[in-house]
């Protein structure tokens, strides 16, 4: 019994007035008797304190204007202030802008791209300027040498190179260049045989050879004249004995 | 419950401030009010019933029920009232009163009466210590207030289901304090 979970029939049995049926509910009866007589209400002082603010209240709440609670005074209402009601003031709180660690990654990222975005603006990436690099190599010959120097490309005409097109009359243009270059070779063969001629001439420097080579000149044009012009020697180193 | 069939005339008068409505009711239900204010250790239980007839004039347009149903309201009110009081007896530290107010407030009859009370209080006191909060609030609901298992699981707010188990609960703790001796009864 003492240990069961549920209404006791006993209990209630006691509460509604009946008399105990086993010692248990006498005693507990007994209990009951000891409790509402521990706490008895003897009539207070504060009662009649109590009644006239209950009913005071009553009337106010019930009324409201009735002659008996209403204000003596004949003004309609309260004075108003000068300065009016008092104005409502905004407080606004603080709170730290990083505060969430979700707002924290946001603003890491927004870091990242706009530096990473700024270095793609600039062409400042990695892997950005190598395609850009080989379109704006111009394949020029040296003309001395003949041989194709590799000269970048002025970076004003970079950006040219980005379209198909103008990759196109890029290559047109190179071909252009080596059959300019191929012309010019060709029309400069003389010329270099000439230059070849005079570097052979320089190579002398002297006068002698400068003499001989005139008569060597002379001498190829008159070859059949040797004969004359050894025969002039002769006569000459005739004369200069 | 002895306004009975008269209750809803009573009731009716009070919502219009009458006087003699509110008077039949505390006269009606503050004894009950107090004694269940002073049993669940109240610090002034007569401010309790005073401040629960108050909120009762406020919220009496907007009660709907009968006299039992009245009566749970008010114990409804005074036992919000009750934690409150137990809370703000936590927050802040309490001035002890002048000897003149204590003399004045206190008790007015005999010396050998008021000593028979309190040890029979004492007495309680130290079964219902042994006792759960809710138990011992069930159990005072019940036996000092009257009401039924339904009304109490109201002013508690909880299920019929746990109030009954309170209370067994409650009992099973008192049989064995009263099979101990604790108890003179």
């Amino acid at each position: 019994m003492s240990g069961s979970i549920g209404p006791d029939d006993g209990f209630e049995r006691l509460l509604a007035g009946e008399t105990p049926k086993t010692p248990e509910e006498q005693a507990l009866g007994l209990f009951l008797e000891d409790v509402r007589g521990a706490f008895q209400a003897e009539p207070s002082l504060a009662e009649e304190a109590h009644l006239s603010a209950i009913v005071q209240a009553a009337q106010l709440l019930a009324d409201k204007g009735e002659p008996a609670v209403r204000s003596a005074s004949k003004a309609d209402g309260r004075a108003r202030h000068a300065s009016g009601l008092p104005k409502r003031r905004r407080v606004i709180m603080k709170v730290p802008l990083m505060r969430s660690l979700a707002a924290k990654v946001v603003a890491g990222l927004v870091v990242l791209m706009s530096m990473f975005g700024g270095l793609a603006l600039a062409g400042a990436l990695p892997g950005q300027g190598s395609g850009e690099d080989e379109s704006g190599v111009v394949q020029i010959q040296d003309v001395e040498s003949n041989e194709p120097v590799e000269t970048e490309a002025p970076e004003t005409e970079a950006p040219e190179t980005k379209d198909a097109d103008d990759q196109g009359e890029n290559q047109d243009a190179d071909d252009q260049a080596e059959d300019v270059n191929d012309d010019q070779a060709n029309d400069n063969q003389g010329e270099n045989e000439d230059a070849d001629d005079q570097g052979d001439d320089d190579q002398g420097e002297d006068a002698d050879d400068q003499g001989e080579n005139v008569n060597d000149d002379q001498g190829d044009d008159d070859q059949g004249e040797n004969e004359d012009a050894d025969d002039q020697g002769d006569n000459d180193q005739g004369e200069q004995d | 419950m002895a306004l009975g069939e008269s209750f809803a005339g009573v009731l009716k008068a009070a919502r219009v401030g009458a006087e003699w409505a509110w008077r039949a009711l505390y006269a009606d239900t503050a004894p009950d009010l107090l004694r269940y204010a002073r049993a669940s250790r109240a610090p002034d239980p007569e401010d309790v019933v005073g401040e629960t007839f108050l909120r009762a004039v406020r919220g009496v347009g907007s009660f709907e029920g009968d006299e039992r149903g009245f009566r749970a309201w008010l114990f409804t009110l005074a036992r919000n009232r009750i934690v409150d009081e137990h809370r703000k007896l936590v927050r802040r530290r309490t001035d002890p009163l002048p000897v003149e107010v204590l003399v004045e407030i206190g008790p007015h009859a005999d010396a050998e009466t008021e000593a028979m009370r309190a040890l029979a209080e004492d007495r309680i006191r130290s079964v219902l210590d042994r006792l759960t909060p809710d138990q011992r609030d069930v159990l005072l609901l019940r036996i000092l207030g009257g009401l039924t298992i339904e009304e109490v699981a109201t002013v508690v707010r909880k299920k019929q289901g746990a109030v009954k188990a309170l209370q067994a609960r409650g009992i099973a703790a008192i049989r064995d304090k009263i099979e101990l001796g604790a108890v003179t009864l």
